[in-house]
């Protein structure tokens, strides 16, 4: 399953990989602010080859709408 | 010149692993770093920049804890003296402003930048009448789109022109303001390239202008300066004969035999030849350690005619068949070098390897097989980089030639004072001022071994101290040989009618004959004459400056304990007789 994408979540957060789930947003973590958003984004964009645009940004704001986002990028 | 740990070792270039890296630094995982604490007051959103900052310091023997001060109030957070830029008591200060956010309308119409650069002088004054902080102007970049565009470079308005104007005048304002430096932004752009520089969606989301790669290359380069400027820099460059000086094996193929000349492959050697002239000449020291026959390579560098360099060029030559880190070792010793000043630079991987191994210390280039590429590896080492090269520096490769005439001088006397006076010994003594300030600062900085308290005080702090009271001595010596220049500091600071000498320190070129006395005694001399009737000697132990142990108890201070020594002025302190001493009014 998609593991690259938590574990970039748990070293942009600095949190154990095991503390984050389908459920996690940037509603329900703390740790998830606004600099580790972009920190986040930008990361997956390298790791995924891929590019969002800024309102994708500001979309993709928990786990789940990441998944979609990525999922209409066309990204594994 | 910590070796880099694998913790800051190919990592990919996203956030996120760099995030990773920098907390196991901020944990201490990283052993021997420099801790430094550096404010950043930028126009734009910088804080994003942490973590690359923090690895890149890594990278450098630096522990970087960075502060960002709310981003746009560069003279609200200069001048508020109770404020948080001050209470991080930052040991270093960045000021990232852009035009973009300075000078809008240049960029609409171009115009004058003198406003900008006026504002930044004004910002420079302000934080240094507040602290001592060593300040980074970032210089301006040229921007990614010209208003004129192919006609940019025609007009009298030219928009590149008047941003080149305004870079020189920056350096103007820092040379002007002690501990003030630019930290060339502009050089990192044109390196790295314009395209793919900015992220307008970064920008547009959170005025954050940089793409990820501009990011790691601020950092990096931000890094490199900071080094520069707290770290002292490797002093000689120890060089291999064949195949570094020159292509094939002199000991074989003879004088005609080598390649060195104006075609290939001759010209790639003559080219790294120049490239070490030009190193030289900024004042790294370059030492030859080479297995070989001594008569061989003594020929290439005394006949060939395409030699740049010759015996002359190097402070030392050790060219023999013993180990080469047996003759690193006896060139640290023969120009009273720590270890760790020393880089090799040497195409044989067995070689280094065995120097890797036998003196860990040593920083050893990995020297690439293409010659081409010798010049560009060298620079990229940064081991020898330097923010303000003086003219000390620019003369040092001499006075070590010097000093090995002293040598010999030093073989034929009976005895050691006799050795000593034979040398005719000036030296001069003066008060720190303007005009010595940087070459004083520069060796608080860089001395390690005659050095009783290493405090690493900058211009500004020692400007300071003087301002309130202190003594701050320089020492010059010369003597029959040539000029050894400004070698010697002492600082004292009073308390009543107690004086602590804050700082003593000698260059290790002149170790061994007993000018630091006679500094000794003028700073007693001064300071009884200013009212102090006990002077208080410190020693702070460190790896390098066992040497001055018994500083205080040679020159007859008494033992208080805890390493602190106390000294009576009632009498004043003898000074040797076989130095003159001159005081410079």
């Amino acid at each position: 399953m998609n593991d690259k994408l938590l574990q970039i979540l748990a070293d942009t957060l600095g949190v154990d990989v095991g503390t984050l789930n389908e459920e996690t947003s940037m509603e329900n973590t703390a740790a998830w602010d606004s600099v580790a958003h972009l920190n986040l984004v930008l990361s997956l964009e390298q790791s995924f080859g891929q590019r969002f645009s800024p309102d994708e940004f500001m979309q993709m704001q928990s786990v789940a709408a990441i998944r979609r986002a990525l999922a209409a990028h066309g990204a594994p | 010149m910590t070796a880099a740990p694998s913790i800051t070792q190919n990592l990919a270039p996203t956030p996120a692993a760099y995030l990773q890296a920098a907390r196991r630094v901020q944990a201490g995982e990283v052993p021997n770093l420099r801790p430094l604490r550096v404010a950043v007051l930028s126009t734009v959103s910088a804080q994003l920049l942490q973590p690359f900052l923090i690895v890149e310091g890594a990278r450098r023997g630096l522990q970087i804890a960075p502060w960002f001060a709310p981003f746009g109030q560069l003279e609200v957070t200069a001048l508020a003296a109770d404020g948080p830029l001050y209470a991080q008591n930052p040991e270093a200060i960045v000021i990232l402003a852009r035009l973009e956010e300075l000078a809008p309308e240049f960029f609409e119409r171009t115009g004058s930048l003198d406003a900008a650069v006026a504002r930044l002088r004004d910002l420079l004054r302000s934080l240094r009448e507040r602290t001592a902080a060593a300040l980074f102007i970032v210089n301006f970049a040229q921007p990614e789109r010209l208003t004129a565009g192919v006609g940019d470079a025609m007009l009298e308005s030219s928009q590149a022109f008047a941003i080149e104007k305004a870079n020189a005048a920056l350096a103007v304002a820092c040379r002007a303001v002690s501990g003030a430096f630019v930290f060339d932004y502009a050089r990192v752009v044109a390196e790295h390239g314009l395209r793919g520089w900015h992220d307008a969606r970064m920008f547009a989301l959170a005025r954050q202008p940089w793409s990820v790669a501009a990011q790691i290359a601020t950092s990096g380069a931000l890094a490199r300066t900071l080094r520069a400027a707290f770290i002292a820099p490797a002093k000689c460059l120890v060089l291999d004969a064949d195949n570094t000086l020159w292509g094939g094996v002199v000991g074989e193929e003879g004088l005609g035999g080598i390649a060195l000349g104006d075609d290939y492959p001759g010209n790639v050697f003559k080219r790294f030849q120049k490239h070490l002239r030009t190193l030289k000449e900024r004042g790294v020291l370059l030492a030859l350690a080479s297995k070989n026959e001594e008569a061989d390579v003594l020929a290439v560098l005394d006949q060939h005619a395409d030699s740049i360099l010759h015996r002359e060029d190097f402070a030392l030559m050790r060219i023999n068949w013993q180990e080469k880190s047996a003759n690193l070792r006896e060139i640290a010793a023969a120009l009273n070098l720590g270890i760790d000043a020393l880089v090799l630079f040497d195409d044989n991987p067995f070689e280094r390897e065995e120097v890797r191994v036998a003196l860990p210390e040593v920083r050893v280039l990995d020297v690439p097989a293409d010659p081409l590429q010798y010049g560009a590896v060298l620079a990229e080492s940064e081991a020898f980089d330097q923010l303000t090269i003086s003219a000390e520096d620019q003369q040092r490769a001499g006075m070590y030639q010097q000093e090995q005439a002293r040598a010999e001088a030093s073989r034929a006397a009976a005895s050691p004072e006799e050795f000593l006076a034979g040398l005719q010994m000036v030296a001069t003594i003066g008060a720190v001022g303007a005009d010595t300030l940087p070459r004083v600062a520069q060796l608080l900085a860089k001395t390690n071994q005659f050095n009783l308290t290493t405090r690493r005080h900058t211009a500004a702090q020692i400007s300071e101290m003087i301002a309130s009271g202190s003594v701050a001595l320089w020492l010059r010596l010369a003597d029959r040989f040539g000029d050894h220049g400004l070698v010697g500091v002492a600082i004292a600071r009073p308390m009543d009618s107690e004086w602590t000498i804050d700082t003593f320190l000698l260059s290790c070129r002149v170790i061994g004959r007993s000018v630091e006395t006679a500094l000794l005694a003028r700073l007693a001399e001064l300071v009884k004459t200013k009212g102090g009737s006990e002077l208080m000697g410190e020693y702070f132990p460190t790896a390098k400056n066992a040497l001055v142990r018994d500083f205080y108890p040679q020159h007859a201070f008494m033992d208080c304990g805890g390493n602190r020594w106390r000294k009576s002025l009632s009498d004043a302190l003898p000074s040797p007789s076989y130095i003159g001493v001159h005081f410079h009014e």
